[in-house]
C-alpha cells in the first residue's frame, strides 16, 4: 500500500497525505479499493468501474492554476498557489449533472488524473457578509441603547451644568480622567456605597450627561459634589495624595465639574 | 521595520502607565495615566498591530490571487501616513491636546484623516483580488477580505463622538474590543494558516474547521465590547444577547488552535528550530486563553465581580502583546527571509524573544486578571462590611490589588524585554543577516486578467539570487 502510495504521488506529484485523501474519496465515491485507484494513478491498469465523468478528464491539465483539493470536503487543504503544484485526482463532481451525461466506459486511465476542480468562491461574499456582520452588531451594540432609555428601572442624571462646569468636563476629558474614574453607580452589591442617597440602592444610569468611563482605579466620582466639598476636591486636585497637580483656570474649571456632579434622587425619571 | 519600532516605544508607555497606575504621583504632566493609556493603546493598535498586519495582506495577496499587488503606491502612501498620522496623534495626546472621545482619545483632526489612511488597505485587497489569477480563495485570503473592511469600521466607531454619554461608553469600548479581537487576533490567525502551511509543507488540516473558526469569529467577536459594561448602562436584553454571542469566541479560538495545532502534525517536536510554528500555535493558544477570559467577563455573575476592574486590562494586554505579537512575529520571522533576501540573524534570539513574550505577556495578563478578581471581591466585601469605596476607604479596598498591579509592571518589563530581542532580531537580519536565495515575484503579462493557458504559469515565480 504505501509503496504504491508512493508511486503514486511520484506521478501525481502531490504529498503522499493528499494522494491519500483524494485516493480514498476517489474510492468511497466508486465503491473500489483504495489500492486500486492508486494503482490506476501509479501507472497499472485503469480503475475497471469508473464513475460517469462529469468533467472529462483531458489530457492536459486546464489552466487553472492547480489548487490542492481547495474545496474538496473530503480532501482539505490550504496550500497557497506558490510554487505551481502539479496536479491532484479529481473527486467526482456533485451528483445532480450525472443524469445528463450517459456513463462512459472507463473514463479514467493512466497518467495524470484530472486536476480537482471544486466549486468556485466568490471572494467578495466574504467581504460583504463581514461588513453586514458587524454592521448589524454596531446597530444593536452602540446606537440602539441610548434610545431604550425610558424602561423600567430607567434612571437618568442629565445634571445641568454651569458653562464653567462645561469646560471642566472637555478638561477632564482631555486629560483622561475617564481612564482611571468612572461616573457610574451599578445595580450590584459592590456600588451600594455609592448610592446618592442612605436607602436608595443601586441604580442603573440608563443615560446621562457626565462621563462614564470603563475603568475603575480610582474612586467613582458620580456622585463626589455630595461627597466632598470644595476645598477637599481642592486639595485632592493640587497634589494631595500624589494627585495629578493642577493650577489656575484649568483647577477652578475642574473644580466646578466635579462639584455640579451631584446625582440627587429628584433628577430620577422611571420608577 | 517601521512597525518594530513602534512595537518598542509601545511597550516602554505601557509598562510608564501601570508604574503611574501603581505608584500614583510618580509622573505628572504628559505622563498622566489617562494620557498614557491612550497613547499606548493607539500605539500598539494602529503604530506597531495595524502597519504589520497590513504589511502581512500586502506579502498574501500576490502569492494567493496569482496576481501583482495592485495601486502598490497607493499602499505605501498608506502606510506612510499612518505611521506619520499616529507619532503626531500620540504627541497630542500627551501635550493634552486630545478630546477624550473614543479609545485613543484623538482629536477630530488627526481622528479623520487616519481613518482615510485606513482605507488603504480595503482599497488595495478589493482591487488585487478583482484581477485574481486564482480563483480558489484561500482560508488566509477570507480573513484578509473581511479585515480591510472590519478596520476601518471598527475605528470609525470609536471615533465618532456620540452626544449621548452612553453611546459614547459604548462605541469606545465596541470599537476596542473589536478591533483587538477582529482585526488583531482575526487577520493574525489569518497569517498564520498561510505561514504554517508553507512552514511545515503541511496541507490545511480542516477547511471545514478554519471555516467554524472564521464564522464564529465574526459573529462574535465584536459585541464582546459590551463585557466590560454589563451592569452599567446598558439594556437587559442587549446584556442576554451579548453572553450568547460571546460564547461563540472561545468556540472560533478552539477551531482555530485545533486546526492551526493539526496542520503542524509531524513538526510538533521540532518546533524549538522552528520559530514560526512556535510563534503561530503560541499567539493561536493565547488568543483562546484572552476568548475565554472574555466570555467568562460577559457572564452577568461574573461581570458583577470584574466589570470596571483591572481585569479587563489583562484581557486587553493579553490580546494585543500576547496574541497579537506572537501572531504578527509568526509571519514576520516566515516572511523576512523572503522579502530581504537574508537569513533570519540568529534563531537564539528568535526562541529568547518567543519565551520572554510568552512567559512576561502571560504572567501579565495573568496578574491584572488577577487584580481585577481581587478589586471586585474588595469593593463587594466592603460594602457588607460597611467599607465605601470612597474617600479613605478606597484605599483599604485596593491594598491586594495593588500588590498584584506592582508585580505586573515586573512581568511587562519581562514582556518588554521579548520586545526587545524582536526588534532587534529584525534590524540585525535586515543589516547583517547572512544572504539567502531571494524571492523575487515576477507577473508575466500583467495587464491581461485571463488565465494563462500554461498550468506552470502561477503568475509568481521564484528565482534565487546570491
Amino acid at each position: 500500500m504505501s509503496e504504491l502510495l508512493e508511486a503514486a504521488a511520484r506521478v501525481v506529484g502531490a504529498p503522499t497525505e493528499l494522494v491519500l485523501r483524494s485516493a480514498e474519496a476517489r474510492a468511497g465515491a466508486e465503491g473500489i479499493p483504495v489500492e486500486e485507484v492508486l494503482r490506476s494513478w501509479a501507472g497499472g491498469d485503469p480503475t475497471p468501474s469508473s464513475p460517469p465523468a462529469v468533467e472529462t478528464p483531458s489530457p492536459t491539465p486546464p489552466p487553472q492554476v492547480p489548487a490542492p483539493a481547495a474545496d474538496a470536503p473530503d480532501a482539505p487543504s490550504d496550500a497557497p498557489p506558490d510554487p505551481p503544484a502539479a496536479p491532484v485526482p479529481s473527486a467526482p463532481d456533485p451528483p445532480a449533472a450525472a443524469p445528463t451525461s450517459p456513463p462512459p466506459p472507463a473514463a479514467v486511465a493512466t497518467g495524470p488524473p484530472p486536476v480537482l476542480k471544486g466549486r468556485e468562491d466568490r471572494p467578495f461574499r466574504f467581504f460583504f457578509s463581514a461588513a453586514a456582520l458587524l454592521i448589524v452588531c454596531l446597530v444593536v451594540t452602540v446606537a440602539l441603547p441610548p434610545l431604550s432609555d425610558t424602561g423600567r428601572g430607567a434612571f437618568h442624571s442629565r445634571i445641568p451644568y454651569t458653562e464653567t462646569a462645561r469646560s471642566g468636563q472637555a478638561e477632564y476629558l482631555a486629560e483622561g480622567c475617564a481612564g482611571c474614574h468612572t461616573q457610574l453607580v451599578r445595580p450590584i452589591v459592590a456600588d451600594a456605597g455609592l448610592a446618592a442617597t442612605a436607602g436608595q440602592g443601586g441604580v442603573t444610569l440608563s443615560d446621562t450627561n457626565q462621563v462614564i468611563g470603563r475603568q475603575r482605579y480610582g474612586p467613582d466620582l458620580a456622585n463626589v459634589g455630595n461627597r466632598m466639598d470644595r476645598a477637599g476636591i481642592e486639595a485632592v486636585l493640587s497634589g494631595e495624595g500624589g494627585h495629578v497637580l493642577y493650577r489656575g483656570d484649568r483647577m477652578d474649571s475642574l473644580v466646578a465639574y466635579l462639584m455640579e456632579s451631584r446625582v440627587s434622587t429628584g433628577e430620577a425619571s422611571g420608577e | 521595520m517601521c512597525s518594530t519600532a513602534f512595537l518598542a516605544v509601545a511597550g516602554i508607555v505601557w509598562v510608564v502607565g501601570m508604574v503611574e497606575v501603581r505608584f500614583t504621583g510618580t509622573l505628572t504632566g504628559p505622563f498622566s495615566y489617562g494620557r498614557v493609556r491612550s497613547v499606548a493603546l493607539l500605539l500598539a493598535l494602529m503604530g506597531w498591530l495595524t502597519l504589520s498586519l497590513a504589511g502581512g495582506i500586502y506579502y498574501l495577496l500576490p502569492r494567493l490571487t496569482g496576481a501583482p499587488l495592485r495601486r502598490e503606491g497607493l499602499a505605501v502612501f498608506g502606510g506612510t501616513a499612518t505611521a506619520g498620522i499616529t507619532v503626531v496623534g500620540a504627541l497630542a495626546v500627551l501635550s493634552g491636546w486630545g478630546d477624550g472621545s473614543g479609545p485613543f482619545a484623538l482629536p477630530w483632526w488627526i481622528s479623520y484623516p487616519l481613518l482615510v489612511t485606513l482605507l488603504t488597505p480595503m482599497a488595495v485587497t478589493v482591487s488585487t483580488v478583482r484581477r485574481r489569477r486564482e480563483h480558489n480563495i484561500y482560508v488566509s485570503l477570507w480573513y484578509a477580505l473581511a479585515g480591510v473592511v472590519w478596520l476601518p469600521l471598527l475605528y470609525l466607531v470609536g471615533a465618532l463622538s456620540p452626544s449621548s454619554s452612553v453611546g459614547g461608553a459604548l462605541s469606545e469600548s465596541v470599537s476596542l474590543f473589536g478591533l483587538s479581537n477582529l482585526w488583531v487576533v482575526g487577520m493574525g490567525v489569518g497569517l498564520a494558516y498561510y505561514v504554517l502551511v508553507k512552514d511545515t509543507g503541511n496541507p490545511l488540516a480542516s477547511r471545514q474547521l478554519a471555516r467554524v473558526g472564521f464564522w464564529s469569529l465574526a459573529f462574535a467577536s465584536a459585541w464582546s465590547g459590551v463585557a466590560p459594561l454589563v451592569f452599567g448602562p446598558v439594556p437587559d436584553w442587549l446584556e442576554a444577547v451579548v453572553f450568547l454571542m460571546t460564547l461563540a469566541l472561545p468556540i472560533s479560538a478552539l477551531a482555530n488552535v485545533a486546526n492551526l495545532a493539526l496542520t503542524t502534525e509531524q513538526h510538533w517536536s521540532d518546533r524549538r528550530s522552528r520559530p514560526v510554528v512556535a510563534a503561530a500555535l503560541a499567539g493561536s493558544f493565547f488568543a483562546l486563553w484572552t476568548a475565554a477570559l472574555t466570555s467568562f467577563g460577559s457572564v452577568r455573575s461574573a461581570a458583577a465581580v470584574v466589570g470596571l476592574t483591572p481585569f479587563w486590562d489583562g484581557v486587553l494586554y493579553g490580546t494585543l502583546f500576547g496574541a497579537g505579537g506572537l501572531l504578527v512575529a509568526a509571519w514576520t520571522y516566515q516572511a523576512l527571509p523572503s522579502i530581504s533576501g537574508r537569513r533570519l540573524a540568529g534563531l537564539r534570539l528568535a526562541r529568547l524573544h518567543l519565551r520572554l513574550t510568552f512567559w512576561g505577556a502571560g504572567l501579565t495578563c495573568a496578574l491584572l486578571v488577577g487584580a481585577g478578581l481581587v478589586s471586585g471581591y474588595s469593593w463587594a466585601g466592603g460594602s457588607y462590611t460597611g467599607v465605601s469605596p470612597v474617600g479613605g476607604g478606597w484605599a483599604d479596598l485596593t491594598g491586594m490589588s495593588s500588590l498584584l498591579v506592582g508585580l505586573s509592571i515586573l512581568s511587562g518589563l519581562v514582556a518588554l524585554a521579548g520586545q526587545g530581542c524582536f526588534c532587534l532580531l529584525t534590524f540585525r537580519t535586515f543589516t547583517s543577516g547572512r544572504p539567502v536565495a531571494q524571492e523575487i515575484l515576477s507577473v508575466e503579462g500583467e495587464d491581461d486578467p485571463s488565465p494563462s493557458a500554461d498550468p506552470d504559469d502561477s503568475g509568481v515565480r521564484e528565482e534565487a539570487e546570491a
